[in-house]
């Protein structure tokens, strides 16, 4: 035997006599544990969907009080079916939709965490932003012809309604680019995991 | 007709056969001690979960493994997702340098050859990490390929280079 091996048997020895302190859980507990988790699933959806009725319940109060035009009506529509979207947008991310199977190999397992992660950093800015670009856009258009502020002349106003805008679309962009940027790390970690080498049938 | 053995039967022997590969296997995870107990729950809770779906395809260790590594690497995502293309893989872990051996400060800090290697261990990025903890419980190449997901010849080569870079490392009397 080499002084290598012996060193790396040495290492090996030392790693398997860590003192470990040895954990059986109870059935009770297990069963305990599942409701926790799924309690805590529930909240977090919960604390989604109530996020959602409080902006329903916004727009429901603005409909109610301030019917406008049919453009305000159009935007309070937009709102509702955007924010009933992203709920079942929500619903399908939080319920751990497509998950790998957790007796799968390794290799297998990772590799799919990452393209799932990855899949769902591309496709946010469809379920989470985009549904909202009708409101924006409708918003807009009301502004820019029927709802000037009083007090600013109309090339003023408008101004100001293109610089809301670009704000509000750099923002969007801003987020989209942030996406795009962690998936394309992810898929450098996946590219690492395709040219590992040695992959079972 | 034989009884076919109940989760929690297939948990109480995972838990019995491999419990300490398991605390030393959330140790390599997590190195925060209080989210280290939290995490080895995690690993059994996982682990008790998954025996609903196991169909004897494999054999327990395998699968206690592949459930316990699996349920590790989710963890180690959760927390490390803006690090991973800082992580290093066997074949640069060679190429490394060895801490410099006269530096007072590195000897300090250093000095415990667990320490050594449960720091090494944290750094390797997934899959590199899960073979060299595998090779430490002592499996060999084909176990590894099993739950890898890897052939026997692929994890013995990964192994071979493993060893050398271990050895530079840790070599009785070399850089600590």
């Amino acid at each position: 035997m080499s002084s290598n091996d012996a060193s790396v048997d040495r290492l090996c020895a030392a790693w398997r006599a860590q003192p470990a302190p040895m954990l059986s859980l109870t059935p009770e507990q297990l069963a305990a544990q599942h409701a926790k988790l799924r309690v805590s699933l529930r909240r977090s959806l919960i604390v989604e969907y109530v996020a959602c009725a409080f902006v329903l319940g916004w727009v429901a109060l603005r409909w109610w009080y301030v019917p406008g035009g049919w453009l305000t009506k159009a935007q309070y529509v937009a709102t509702i079916a955007a924010v009933l979207f992203v709920a079942h947008g929500l619903r399908k991310h939080l319920t751990g939709y497509g998950a790998p199977p957790a007796g799968a190999d390794l290799l297998s397992f990772q590799r799919a965490s990452l393209e799932r992660l990855r899949r769902s950093f591309l496709a946010a800015w469809r379920w989470y932003l985009l549904p909202f670009a009708p409101t924006f856009v409708l918003a807009g258009i009301d502004r820019w012809f029927f709802q000037h502020h009083p007090l600013r002349s109309i090339e003023v106003d408008h101004l100001h309604i293109l610089g809301g805008m670009a704000i509000a679309a750099a923002i969007a962009g801003a987020v989209a680019l942030w996406h795009r940027i962690a998936a394309r790390r992810l898929q450098r970690a996946i590219d690492y995991l395709d040219n590992f080498g040695g992959h079972r049938g | 007709m034989t009884d076919r053995p109940t989760v929690n039967d297939l948990y109480e022997q995972a838990a019995a056969g491999f419990g300490g590969a398991l605390a030393r296997l959330a140790r390599a995870y997590e190195a925060d001690p209080d989210q280290q107990r939290d995490l080895l729950q995690e690993i059994h809770f996982a682990l008790w979960r998954s025996f609903a779906t196991f169909n004897g395809n494999c054999s327990l260790r395998t699968w206690v493994y592949r459930v316990a590594h699996n349920t590790g690497a989710s963890h180690a995502q959760r927390r490390q997702r803006l690090k991973l293309d800082k992580m290093t893989s066997i074949d640069e872990l060679a190429a490394l340098e060895v801490p410099d051996p006269d530096d007072p400060t590195r000897r300090a800090e250093h000095r415990d050859e667990l320490a050594r290697l449960m720091a090494l261990v944290q750094r390797l990025r997934m899959p590199d990490r899960q073979l060299l903890l595998l090779y430490l419980e002592g499996l060999d190449a084909e176990q590894i390929g099993e739950i890898c997901g890897l052939t026997g010849g692929a994890v013995a080569t990964k192994i071979y280079r493993l060893k050398a870079a271990l050895a530079k490392r840790f070599h009785k009397g070399g850089p600590l």
